[in-house]
């Protein structure tokens, strides 16, 4: 059964800029997604509108068979969604543990709990020793392993990429895919990774390409 | 840390001191401008309690329990009754004892106004000390409080002239209220005298026997007042809530921490807002992380509080210290006053806190509502 089904889905900007057109795909549970395409191609803005960022100009996004548009927005993000931003989108002045934990507040009453789950799952990235240590601090790929941890605390059902290497170094790109490989086999979770790296591609089953808002394979 | 971890059980408390404590200098300005506005606004409501409730000690201390005087005066000092209606007031069970008073305005020395109280003779309060031994007011004698003796320039010695008579200042009155500093004291017959009015008084001052009932003591006052119509009993608290000065002392105070609560009002929410906009983006994540709009509007309304209480705290001592400095300086020009913090001012301080975190919270949070989840992602 398909996880994700979009149907004739299209994003015009201000009646002129067409950034979808008439975009439909269906991706399976446990399946994982490499959206490729340059800049500008549409792919950041197909991740919003799966993810209920945006809403489309026109068509359906249904993820476990329920349209997006019908779903309570903060259930959705807080069960359904997991989203890796490039620009990593931490609270600076915080420290890595308290990121993590952010993801955490609206499901997990706990303080401690959500201390616990937090520490755990960053000591699985390796960052075990900068658990309190500001994420302004980190260097770009633990900022990112953060940030990876915060999106997947949840354990979603989906999780969404936005060119997640697209502000790492080589070395720090190649240990957060092998993270992020690990973490999708392992929970047999649903990837869909924007990216224009084809290294990122090589760790999904499938790859689709847009062009111009358009998929062309 | 895991002791703060146990009492923040829900984390809330500690991601709003991480949230505050980020941007320090902004968290101190908010709280000090906060804080010296509500303090200000506390001394004046702390200072006008204060100099109304010793002038209330002032009149239990003299044991006057209540007041006679004319009815239907909207100002006091112009009630004129006749002094025969002390005696009469005597005789009624459960009076102890009766003193009549004149006040008016006199002419001192051709020049300008001066308030003046008049008391019988074997009155205490007209009284002095010399060598030891208590010496009452002769005729053509006056004491003077010390604020009008400043203002007008006098000491003891000195021979003044009021309403073309002579009189000689025979000694400071130690004024235990502002009223009574900027006064000065003759005997009751000379001040009839000079101002025409025999047997003419502004009020009859009436203690009464400690063991009565509250029932029985209000039967009495309508007894006193069925002596006759022209009559009105009023209690001591009754006379200076209705009292011109009194009132607009106390007025002051309020309308200033009114006002500066609004100031208050003003700071936090400018800087919240300036807060919330700056953090938008930070705000927006939490939307993306499944946080509600309420839970985000929450952690905006609670940060606010914790300046607004931090603030109010520091508010309140600002308050009492400047209370005290007030008095202090009230005390160096004569006006004795004790100062006392009542549990209506504390109140007033914690009703202003809530009042001002609420208020000042609103605009921050319509701004907060209207962050939107793409928002994050805008960079």
């Amino acid at each position: 059964m398909a996880l994700l089904e979009l149907q004739n889905i299209s994003r015009v900007y201000g009646g002129v800029i067409r950034a979808l057109d008439d975009v439909s795909l269906s991706i399976t549970a446990g399946e994982t997604v490499a959206l490729l395409g340059a800049s500008g191609s549409g792919k950041s803005t197909l991740l919003n509108i799966i993810a209920g960022f945006e809403t489309p100009s026109s068509g359906t996004v249904r993820v476990a068979g329920e349209p997006v548009s019908t779903q309570q927005p903060d259930k959705f993000h807080q069960n359904i969604i997991g989203f890796l931003f490039q620009q990593f989108n931490l609270l600076d002045h915080l420290s890595a543990v308290r990121n993590v934990e952010l993801a955490l507040f609206p499901t997990c009453r706990k303080a401690q709990q959500r201390y616990l789950n937090s520490c755990k799952l960053l000591k699985e990235v390796g960052l075990g020793d900068r658990l309190h240590s500001r994420a302004a601090l980190l260097s770009g790929g633990e900022r990112q392993r953060v940030a990876f941890c915060r999106s997947i605390a949840n354990q979603p059902q989906l999780l969404l990429a936005d060119e997640p290497t697209g502000n790492l170094d080589k070395a720090s790109s190649k240990k957060l895919l092998s993270i992020v490989a690990n973490y999708m086999s392992s929970h047999q979770g649903t990837l869909i990774v924007a990216t224009h790296d084809d290294e990122v591609a090589k760790i999904c089953q499938r790859s689709i390409r847009l062009e111009d808002g358009r998929v062309v394979e | 840390m895991s002791w703060f971890r146990q009492v923040d059980q829900y984390g809330l408390v500690s991601l709003i001191i991480d949230s505050i404590s980020c941007r320090p200098l902004r968290a101190l300005i908010a709280v000090l401008s906060i804080a010296v506005a509500m303090g200000g606004g506390m001394t004046m409501v702390g200072v006008s309690e204060s100099l109304e409730a010793t002038v209330q000690q002032g009149y239990a201390s003299r044991q006057v329990d209540l007041m006679l005087m004319q009815a239907n005066k909207s100002n006091p000092m112009t009630s004129r009754i006749s002094e025969t209606f002390v005696d009469q007031v005597r005789k009624i069970d459960g009076v102890q004892g009766a003193q009549a008073a004149l006040i008016d305005s006199l002419l001192l020395d051709n020049d300008s106004g001066i308030l003046v109280y008049g008391w019988p003779p074997g009155y205490q309060e007209i009284s002095y000390r010399q060598g030891g031994e208590v010496i009452e007011l002769q005729q053509g004698q006056v004491l003077i409080g010390r604020t009008a003796a400043s203002l007008h320039d006098l000491t003891p010695g000195k021979t003044i002239e009021l309403n073309l008579g002579d009189f000689e200042i025979i000694d400071f009155f130690e004024a235990n209220s502002f009223f009574e500093s900027g006064v000065l004291f003759m005997r009751l017959d000379d001040l009839q005298q000079l101002t025409s009015a025999r047997e003419t008084v502004t009020f009859i001052f009436i203690n009464l026997d400690q063991d009565l009932t509250e029932s029985s003591r209000w039967q009495l006052m309508e007894e006193i007042e069925a002596i006759n119509p022209i009559l009105k009993v009023v209690t001591t608290e009754e006379f200076l809530q209705k009292n011109q000065l009194t009132a607009s002392v106390r007025g002051l105070g309020r309308i200033i921490l009114v006002a500066n609560a609004l100031l208050s009002i003003l700071i936090i929410s400018t800087i919240m807002v300036l807060t919330v906009s700056e953090r938008r983006q930070e705000l927006a994540v939490l939307r993306a992380m499944g946080w509600s709009a309420t839970r985000v509007s929450m952690l905006v309304l609670l940060e606010t509080a914790v300046l607004a209480t931090v603030a109010a705290l520091i508010g309140g001592l600002i308050g009492l210290v400047g209370m005290k400095a007030s008095l202090i300086y009230v005390q160096t020009l004569g006006v004795y006053s004790q100062s006392i913090v009542t549990l209506q001012q504390i109140m007033w301080l914690g009703i202003s806190t809530v009042v001002i975190a609420t208020i000042g919270a609103a605009l921050p949070i319509y701004f907060t509502l209207n962050i939107t989840t793409s928002e994050a992602l805008r960079k």
